[in-house]
């Protein structure tokens, strides 16, 4: 992590743990669900960019958005949102860049949660 | 809280469909899931269900034709469906509010949020089921009325409406009772009519005897048949 910003929003944790129930083997699951997710995801954005395909990347940019952000992992969901909203629109400006922005993002967001979850 | 419902969650995320299934169950809610709208259609057609959550951005069928299809078919034209959708994608949820949805749900999501649509939804199902059960409640004793003036047997089953105890069961348990009164009334007049007409008969068949003893012929047929039997018993031939 490059900066003092919060990785993952707290708040957002407890909320999720709120929803579901207070158990902190079921919130150990969702972790490891947006992980696995979250990896597969990068990889087909990072194969649409590979192939200037701005149609196939909205879909992976819009599912790793909507997932950082119920996680709290909101500097990942905004990259993400970015992504997605010029994908929608045709356009891979600085496309690749972003992506490997979002996938080091997703990197320290996986350590951020791995913490949450041996708390 | 309004009292569980089962809830078909349709979403392509498995983390939002793991999230939503945890949160609904702790609510009290039986949780249905579909991984896109073809398989919500599936799900739909197999059992009732209560309340859709509804994703918009899914593979195979995304939202809007799951949304759609729902609305075509009378069936599920009435259920309600809470579309799912980012805060940012206001355009994709009136959208799908002008094609009938009937509210949305934010996210990430928030317990009370969620508690909050998901309860005003089931109550509102719950007061339109009610409606409908009703309507029908009234058409059956409308349909007896009209098969008891056609004077048919059968005026159908009347015992769940006249189970009620609102002004519909007062009415289908008075109108059970004056329709027996009227039916055995009906059997009782037709009986008379028919002992009637057996009297009837039984006269017509003494005066058709009458008129076939008294007449000139069967009497000279009666003298001949004395004679006979005069004849046969004394063996006299003259």
């Amino acid at each position: 992590m490059s900066d003092d910003r919060q990785v993952v929003d707290p708040e957002a944790i407890d909320r999720l743990l709120e929803m579901t129930g207070g158990d902190p083997e079921f919130l150990r699951e969702l972790i490891t669900t947006y992980v696995e997710d979250g990896a597969a995801q990068l990889v087909a954005m990072r194969a649409a960019v590979d192939r200037e395909d701005p149609e196939a990347l909205v879909r992976p940019a819009h599912s790793l958005k909507s997932n950082s952000a119920s996680m709290g992992a909101e500097h990942l969901a905004t990259l993400c949102r970015a992504l997605e909203t010029d994908a929608r629109a045709g356009r891979l400006d600085g496309a690749a860049e972003r992506v490997a922005q979002a996938a080091a993002e997703f990197e320290d967001v996986r350590v951020a949660l791995d913490a949450v979850g041996t708390d | 809280m309004a009292g569980g419902g089962r809830v078909l969650v349709v979403d392509d995320e498995r983390l939002n469909r793991t999230v939503l299934r945890a949160a609904l169950a702790k609510q009290g809610h039986d949780v249905v899931e579909a991984v896109d709208g073809r398989e919500a259609l599936d799900r739909l057609a197999e059992a009732p269900i209560d309340v859709v959550l509804l994703d918009i951005m899914m593979p195979v069928m995304d939202g809007y034709a799951t949304l759609a299809a729902i609305k075509a078919d009378p069936e599920l034209a009435r259920i309600p469906v809470i579309i799912i959708s980012g805060v940012d994608d206001v355009a994709s949820v009136v959208r799908c509010i002008e094609m009938g949805a009937t509210d949305y749900l934010p996210k990430p999501f928030q317990p009370a949020i969620l508690q909050a649509r998901l309860d005003a939804s089931l109550a509102s199902k719950r007061l339109r089921d009610l409606e409908l059960e009703y309507l029908e409640q009234v058409s059956r004793v409308t349909g007896a009325a009209a098969a008891l003036e056609a004077g048919a047997a059968d005026l159908g089953d009347l015992a769940s409406v006249a189970a009620r105890d609102d002004a519909l069961g007062v009415l289908a348990r008075r109108f059970e009772s004056m329709a027996r009164e009227v039916q055995a009334r009906e059997a009782s007049l037709r009986a008379q009519v028919r002992e009637l007409r057996i009297e009837i008969d039984h006269a017509r068949q003494a005066r058709q005897v009458a008129e076939i003893t008294e007449s000139d012929f069967f009497r000279d047929l009666s003298g001949r048949a004395a004679d006979l039997r005069r004849i046969i018993r004394d063996g006299d031939t003259d």
